[in-house]
């Protein structure tokens, strides 16, 4: 019985392995491109007959570093302040009741079916206008592209975040304000900290949607030195296959290892985050 | 403690209302008046919030709303007003820019006045004095010309040194630049090497009548179709930015130039988005019955790595199967070849590049799907199973009794939520085909792959043609309609309030 059941389960793994050829198809072809002697697509077998590690040392002269700079501030900086603006707003929702509360979380429910880039005509005229006035806020500078992605992503994250405060139980705060607590240092000292993995949740998910956008970015920035590493690596490749192969495989390796590494390491707290009703592909 | 307690929150709402002064100036002036007095009353309105005790709990929420406001509600209210006017190249200025512009231009009158002139250089500043042609010198002060000698220019004046003959001419292009103004709306203008002559202002705009007199040709210039524009029909550059009511709409369904690409794009997105999902879903849903065997080995190990596309960015995947599918040295095609004989068009015939947008799409989309399923197979009690055996079901009766019916309600705002992605899915389409191949039969920006958000974004960014921002709030808008009935429809079918959709 048992024999058999094991007997059983041998065409299981054969078709799971064939997905996990088709998984890791373009995943092997890309490391062996990135250390094959040579640049071009023409001729790639994925054993490479000479390896170098040429293509990850071109790096510095594509502007690779700098890609990863421009997008590492704007993610970091959107990520952080993504927190701090929606915890403060979700406490709120979460543990007060007030006027205007019910219309403003369906207001934000309805905000939030709208992604960002069904506005992007306005995005990008809006910032051409206040760039005229506010430097800093403009087409072509990371904090505006900063200020587009943070107020795309409040109305979602505040649901998201408001449903995990709203399993904290309130006698825990109850007792800090008889203890002479402030309202504010309830929230600051109680529940932000009960909080950490939502937060996480949300920072770490802000962090990879920002990093991995690429329309937004191509909108706003136009000056190479700002890109970030979409739209660089897009703007790098684009038409250059049979030359730049090499280079860009590098590229695209270590600039997608670190979120692949977070996103494994973190999957269970961020798949949990991402699939409470929500879709990412 | 109390001090604290009274200044913090006025100060709070006076930080908050010279934000909003700022704000609405600015959207004041970009979208109009209205505009700016709205936003100013919202951020007035928080303000008081602010200050109100009862309505604390606003001090937490107003920064968040704020950033919303300007960033995300703000650009969707101007989308509408956009998709009204004819906003594009061409049509950039307010009409009372476009006026204040024209009425800069002059115009060289019949008899009019000429002057000779002499150039008087003090360091780098430099004057002029005029002579006209009775021998009369003058100067220039205060919009009026005053007499100053006669018959011949004094070799200094006020302080300035007159710059000889031989080198006037090297301060040729500093004079082409300068404009007089006088006293009865003319203009004293360089007119030849030699003259300083009187010009009239060109244009004048009449706002009672709202139309501009071409004051060289008599002309009386209305405006029509974002232009001021002459008896004869010929249009004065630049246009205007518009209000042109449902044309843009209207265009989508009448002109041939804009509807025909607009019905052919509109029916693939669909498709593209219903096909995708399903496919999506249906390896996923296999994967996840193969995967939901408690006895299964290394289930752990297999989850992980099947899970690896996800973990990659999309748009570096997405450029790396662009390479693999390249037509004639790609790394598919070539094991194709040796193995079949056979080379694939992948870029170039509309079948082709489909097929790799669903299997690309695929390999990106399967493991969310896979997850998805998994979750929801694991929350089915294994009870019903068990008396489902004691009754002697076999596995594909307890499959379709008891599993796909209640993983399809578990799933089903999951399914519905992943077609509103995809919809929208702009990487997967521009990064992979970019929208290719072109149409071949209609002269337009949209390719037979691209999606509403693709079209939209060449419309307005990649135009060859010039951008034509209008037509692409347009049809942003109708991707809003058919967006909110999805949700709608989905808040419907999964309880309102109970689920929250949507991961950007």
């Amino acid at each position: 019985m048992k024999k058999n059941k094991l007997i059983l389960q041998i065409p299981k793994h054969i078709i799971i392995w064939i997905f996990l050829i088709f998984t890791f198809f373009p995943v092997a072809w890309t490391i062996s491109a990135s250390i094959r002697a040579g640049g071009g697509l023409v001729g790639q077998k994925l054993i490479p007959e000479n390896i170098t590690l040429e293509h990850y040392s071109n790096l510095k002269d594509i502007g690779f570093f700098n890609w990863i700079k421009n997008s590492l501030i704007v993610s970091v900086t959107t990520a952080i302040l993504t927190v701090f603006f929606v915890s403060l707003a979700a406490y709120a929702f979460s543990k007060f009741d007030f006027w205007g509360k019910k219309y403003s979380l369906l207001t934000l429910l309805i905000l939030q079916m709208f992604p960002a880039i069904m506005g992007m005509v306005a995005v990008y005229l809006l910032l051409y206008h206040l760039g005229k006035y506010i430097p800093f806020l403009g087409l072509n500078t990371l904090s505006g592209l900063i200020m587009v992605y943070l107020g795309g992503g409040i109305p979602y994250n505040i649901w998201l975040m408001k449903g995990f405060f709203d399993s904290i139980p309130d006698s825990l705060e109850e007792s800090a304000l008889i203890d002479g607590a402030t309202r504010f240092q309830a929230y600051y000292k109680i529940i932000l900290p009960l909080s950490t993995p939502i937060l996480s949740v949300v920072a770490i998910t802000s962090f990879i949607g920002t990093y991995s956008d690429f329309l937004l970015a191509s909108i706003v920035l136009k000056d190479p030195s700002k890109y970030t590493f979409a739209v660089g690596l897009r703007n790098f490749i684009s038409g250059m296959y049979d030359v730049r192969w090499g280079d860009f495989a590098a590229a695209s390796i270590l600039g997608a290892l670190p979120i692949v590494i977070m996103f494994l390491a973190l999957q269970n707290l961020i798949v949990s985050g991402l699939t409470r009703g929500a879709v990412k592909e | 403690m109390d001090l604290y307690k009274t200044i913090f929150p006025i100060l709070y709402s006076i930080i908050i209302v010279v934000i909003g002064i700022f704000f609405s100036y600015i959207i004041g002036n970009v979208a109009g008046i209205i505009w700016g007095l709205i936003f100013f009353l919202v951020t007035f309105f928080f303000s008081l919030l602010i200050l109100h005790p009862k309505t604390y709990p606003w001090r937490y929420i107003v920064p968040a709303f704020l950033l919303m406001f300007i960033f995300m509600i703000y650009p969707i209210i101007y989308t509408i007003q956009i998709a009204f006017t004819n906003y594009g190249t061409g049509h950039i200025l307010t009409k009372s820019q476009v006026i204040e512009q024209l009425e800069k231009e002059t115009y060289l009158p019949q008899n009019t006045q000429n002057y000779e002139y002499a150039i008087y250089e003090n360091g780098n500043k430099i004057k002029i004095l005029l002579k006209d042609s009775s021998g009369n010198i003058y100067k220039i002060d205060n919009k009026k010309l005053i007499l100053i000698v006669k018959e011949n220019f004094p070799s200094e004046f006020e302080g300035y040194k007159i710059v000889p003959r031989e080198k006037k001419f090297s301060k040729i292009s500093l004079l082409q630049n300068l404009k007089f103004e006088l006293e009865d709306n003319s203009f004293l203008q360089l007119s030849d090497l030699n003259h300083f002559s009187l010009y009239k202002q060109r244009y004048v705009y009449i706002p009672e009548e709202d139309v501009i007199i071409d004051r060289l040709t008599n002309e009386r210039l209305i405006p029509k179709g974002g232009f001021f524009t002459r008896p004869n029909g010929e249009k004065l550059i630049p246009g205007f930015v518009e209000f042109v009511g449902m044309e843009n709409f209207l265009r989508l369904i009448k002109d041939d130039r804009v509807s025909k690409p607009f019905l052919r794009v509109f029916l693939w997105t669909i498709f593209w988005a219903a096909g995708t999902t399903l496919l999506n879903f249906t390896v996923g849903l296999f994967l996840a019955l193969l995967m939901n065997d408690k006895n299964l080995k290394f289930k752990g190990i297999y989850r992980t790595l099947l899970i690896v596309p996800w973990a990659i960015p999309a748009f570096i995947s997405l450029l790396i199967w662009v390479g693999l599918l390249n037509t004639e040295v790609g790394v598919v095609n070539r094991i194709l070849f040796s193995l079949f004989g056979i080379k694939i068009p992948w870029f170039l015939e509309t079948t082709w590049a489909r097929v790799a947008l669903f299997v690309v799409n695929l390999w990106l989309g399967y493991p969310y799907a896979m997850t998805v399923c998994l979750g929801a197979l694991q929350s089915i009690p294994e009870e019903l199973y068990e008396s489902a055996k004691v009754d002697g079901a076999s596995y594909f009766q307890q499959l379709r009794s008891i599993t796909l019916p209640l993983l399809l309600t578990a799933i089903g705002p999951l399914l519905v939520g992943t077609f509103a992605f995809n919809f929208n899915n702009f990487n997967v389409i521009y990064l992979l085909t970019a929208g290719k191949p072109p149409m071949s039969d209609i002269s337009t920006v949209a390719g037979t792959t691209d999606i509403l958000i693709s079209y939209t974004y060449k419309l307005a960014f990649e135009g060859g043609r010039g951008q034509d921002y209008g037509l692409a709030a347009t049809i942003s808008i109708i991707v809003f309609i058919i967006i909110a009935t999805i949700s709608i429809f989905n808040f419907w079918i999964s309880g309102m309030f109970k689920r929250e959709v949507r991961y950007e």
